[in-house]
């Protein structure tokens, strides 16, 4: 108790440490708390909804119970009320209500003043009350009045003569909540009886006898700056950050109308520090009763907080919202519209007896809401609103006493104060909810991310395999096609020589078969070429090569080519075709005795024809030979045409090849 | 007065059957033939032949370093590269080399030994494959216009003709010139190709830094 009574008596202290705690202390808490519990990025509504144990709930109640508890019992041991010491403090006051202007006119019964009296109807009648200081001035030293709490405008007359006026007392009329240290004048002591007359004028309501002291001036100072850092100067501060508060919610807002939960939020922050202002400004600038009525209109603070926790916690009570919306509109227009017009009873009626029942019964309401969005998602957010609501509803309470009755301690409101608990927790919300949408949309992006190298990974995939399978499929029908030409030809010269060998023939066939393989051997290299190699250049290796036998036979080769160099066909046409060109040469060479070969290949559009004439004696008189069939099966094989047409005077073999659209460039 | 021709070849049976071929040949005689590169280069010198048959393919090496040596010794020497057919681009090698003709491994005798004789005439055989790898190489060599081109026109010309398939008399006939014209061009054909190739090799081995450069350059390339 002495280390709490200490720092009590010690206004410098207390007022450190109260500053130190708001400032620095609960930040670090909500950080904190926030680093412990809000680690994994889920979205809003994925928030944890599984039912809470009994004992969470138990322990829920307990610390709305507790909470407030603990922040009244701060209050009690921070805010020492500071006072002068007891032997100044003023007593037996006498009052009398009275119209006088100065203590002389003052008529009427004096009579004694210890309860609260109810002010006069008119706002010019004042109270006037009086007590007898003729020993408590020691006049040697600098002496002055002190009030901490007026709840009135004050006029303070000394023998007869004005010594201070809080402010003019006519409309509009001030209501003086700031302490008033009055420094007094020069005193004759010849007088006798000194009577000190002080005029309380208020507008409405009841009147309490205030603490009055007088002493030296030193002796008083110290009271008064610790009640005025307290009363004045703490709240201001405070009421400032709330604005700076309410402008980023509302720019919040403004940037994102569909956020509609913040716009109530400012709303409802800036009608807070409206009301705050209320308790921190002496002179009102408007008549009174419009002020009282304005007030009592930024209480209107309660339904905003109720449609906030309604959006904010996506309670999806849209016909309540509509609702309160409604009835709030209705009564603020009863209580704005007497006190417009004047109409001082019925402006009691709408205030007291339908505004603040609404009020009161909305205030009930938000608890039904926390206690709904807890049920809803027992998270930080529910938790928290329902402990800070519960704070409220004690310390609101308690200010109410404190405005009436001089048994509650302490110096002054102290809503203006717990202001800093929503202030932070939903700074801490805000900043939290910025923070999940950056992790968020980080994580959704990382993701989008990791699905687009995904996709374009399979897309390579998928087209390195066809590809591959393109490039398989060519290669073997380049194998099969090999495959088949060197069957086709090669391998039938050479079973035909193993044979001609076995049997001990002529090694001239031997060797004549033997030719015959190699040759086609070439006709397969040539026909190997890359595709786009023309069919003239084919050709003139066949030609390079024939013309080498045809010069030693004595026979005249003439060749009319009218084809273009990027004419080409398909590698088994072209191999069809030499194998045609050439088995058709070799039997004129060999079997035609004819002096002459002319050999003409020309193309058009969709055709590439190839002749081979000879002037020998014709194939009739020799019969119809194998070669022959060869060359009509290869044709077809190619679908080909092949026209042979003998007779005494010579052959003629004619080959028309069709040259396929993606086989002839343009 | 006979011809003495070097046979280097490793197939022992393909070596048999040139020897054979040229030995039916009265004019022809076959002083030498071994099937391998140490073997080749040890007896060379000693029989000092008019002609010497290379095969590219050799156990203990390239036929085309020994063309190299022999060119650089013996420039007079005529060398014919033994190659088999669809084998255009190592014959082309071989001519960059220093070699002024080939012939194929089953080539009648008679045309082998034409072949020979041309050769010694100063005629070289072309196909058209290589007729088509030298315009390729030649085009490469003159990438712009302004680049004076190796070959001249009528060397152009022979190779393109050779290209389409024509025969010596048939180019002949149409550049009307003798069928000995169109085999000289081929052989001047082919030694342009081995001097740019040499020309070539320098240049490659002076940008890699196996050669110095000519003292002027240098200078002019300090300041």
């Amino acid at each position: 108790m002495n280390a709490i009574e200490a720092v009590r008596s010690n206004p410098a202290v207390a007022q450190l440490a109260l500053l130190l705690l708001t400032c620095v202390l609960l930040p670090i808490c909500v950080l904190s708390f926030y680093y412990v519990f809000d680690r994994d990025v889920k979205p809003h509504t994925e928030a944890v909804r599984s039912n809470p144990a009994v004992a969470q709930v138990a322990l829920l109640l307990l610390a709305c119970v507790l909470l407030p508890i603990c922040v009244l019992s701060f209050f009690y041991v921070f805010d020492k009320d500071v006072k002068p010491r007891t032997e100044f403090l003023l007593s037996n006051f006498e009052y009398v209500a009275s119209h006088a202007n100065e203590p002389e006119a003052v008529s009427g019964e004096w009579r004694r003043f210890d309860r609260s009296i109810e002010v006069p109807d008119d706002p010019y009648a004042s109270v006037w009350i009086r007590t007898d200081v003729t020993r408590r001035l020691d006049l040697s030293r600098a002496t002055a009045l002190y009030i901490p709490k007026a709840r009135a405008n004050v006029q303070v007359w000394l023998r007869g003569k004005l010594q201070h006026t809080a402010a003019p007392i006519e409309e509009p009329l001030a209501f003086i909540k700031t302490p008033l240290l009055i420094p007094l004048g020069e005193f004759d002591t010849s007088v006798e009886r000194t009577w000190m007359h002080i005029r309380l004028t208020k507008a409405r309501g009841f009147l309490m006898p205030p603490n009055i002291y007088l002493a030296p001036y030193a002796e008083l100072t110290t009271a008064y700056r610790h009640t005025y850092w307290i009363a004045q100067t703490l709240p201001k501060l405070l009421v400032a950050v709330a604005l700076t508060m309410t402008a980023l919610v509302g720019g919040l807002f403004i940037m994102r109308p569909q956020d509609t939960a913040y716009g109530w939020y400012a709303l409802y922050m800036f009608l807070w520090t409206a009301h705050t202002a209320h308790a921190l400004v002496d002179n009102i600038p408007i008549h009174h009763e419009l002020w009282f009525a304005l007030t009592y209109l930024s209480l209107a603070l309660v339904p905003c907080e109720v449609i906030f926790i309604n959006r904010y916690f996506d309670l999806r009570m849209r016909w309540v919202e509509k609702l309160i919306a409604i009835v709030t509109t209705l009564l603020a227009s009863t209580l704005l519209l007497p006190a417009v017009l004047g109409l001082k009873d019925l402006a009691y009626i709408a205030t007291h007896h339908l505004w603040m029942p609404w009020i009161m019964l909305l205030g009930l309401f938000v608890f039904v809401q926390c206690f709904m969005a807890v049920r809803r998602s027992w998270s930080i957010d529910s938790i928290g609103l329902l402990l800070s609501s519960s704070i409220f509803v004690v310390v609101g309470i308690r200010d109410h006493l404190f405005d009436f009755h001089d048994f509650v301690p302490g110096t002054t409101y102290y809503l203006q104060f717990i202001v800093v608990i929503p202030l932070l927790f939903f700074g801490f919300l805000l900043l939290r909810r910025h923070v999940r949408a950056l992790r968020l949309s980080e994580k959704l992006n990382a993701e989008l991310e990791e699905r687009v190298s995904q996709k374009a990974q399979q897309l390579e995939d998928s087209y390195r395999k066809l590809t591959e399978e393109e490039k398989r499929r060519e290669v073997a029908e380049e194998r099969a096609r090999l495959m088949r030409d060197m069957h086709d030809g090669l391998g039938g010269h050479l079973v035909h020589a193993l044979s001609l060998a076995e049997n001990k023939e002529d090694r001239r066939d031997l060797k004549q078969a033997l030719r015959y393989a190699l040759s086609d051997l070439r006709l397969i290299v040539d026909s190997l070429a890359p595709s786009e190699t023309g069919f003239s250049s084919l050709l003139a290796n066949f030609r390079h090569r024939i013309s080498k036998s045809v010069g030693r036979a004595g026979i005249e080769m003439q060749w009319t080519l009218s084809i273009a160099d990027d004419v080409s066909l398909k590698a088994d046409q072209s191999l069809a075709l030499l194998r045609i060109i050439q088995e058709a040469t070799t039997n004129a060479l060999r079997h035609s005795e004819c002096k002459t070969i002319r050999i003409s290949v020309s193309t058009d559009a969709q055709t590439l024809e190839a002749e081979i004439r000879d002037d020998g004696k014709g194939i009739e008189s020799r019969g119809h030979g194998r070669g022959l069939d060869n060359m009509q099966i290869r044709a077809a094989s190619i679908s080909a045409r092949l026209a042979i047409d003998s007779n005494k005077a010579g052959t003629s073999v004619r080959c028309i090849v069709p040259i396929a659209d993606g086989a002839s460039p343009c | 007065m006979t011809v003495s021709i070097f046979v280097v070849e490793d197939d022992a049976s393909t070596r048999a059957m040139l020897v054979d071929k040229i030995s039916r040949s009265k004019r022809h005689r076959v002083v030498g033939a071994v099937g391998s590169l140490a073997s080749a280069r040890r007896t060379l010198a000693k029989w000092n032949p008019d002609i010497l048959l290379v095969d590219l393919q050799l156990p203990d090496g390239n036929g085309i370093d020994l063309i190299s040596e022999q060119t650089l010794r013996n420039p007079g020497l005529p060398i014919l590269v033994i190659s088999i057919f669809g084998d255009e681009e190592r014959v082309i090698s071989a001519i960059g080399a220093g070699a002024q003709g080939y012939l194929l491994k089953d080539d009648d005798e008679d045309i082998i030994l034409d072949a020979v004789d041309r050769l010694l005439r100063g005629e070289s055989p072309i196909s058209p494959s290589i007729a088509a790898h030298l315009i390729h190489r030649f085009r490469q060599l003159a990438p712009n216009p302004q680049n004076t081109h190796p070959l001249s026109d009528r060397e152009l010309e022979v190779l393109q003709l050779a290209s389409k398939g024509l025969s010596y008399r048939e180019t002949a006939a149409l550049m009307g010139v003798s069928v000995n014209t169109v085999g000289t061009f081929t052989k001047r054909i082919y030694t342009k190709l081995a001097v740019s190739s040499r020309a070539e090799a320098i240049f490659e081995a002076r940008q890699m830094g196996l050669v110095l450069g000519f003292p002027s350059e240098r200078h002019r390339s300090g300041t």
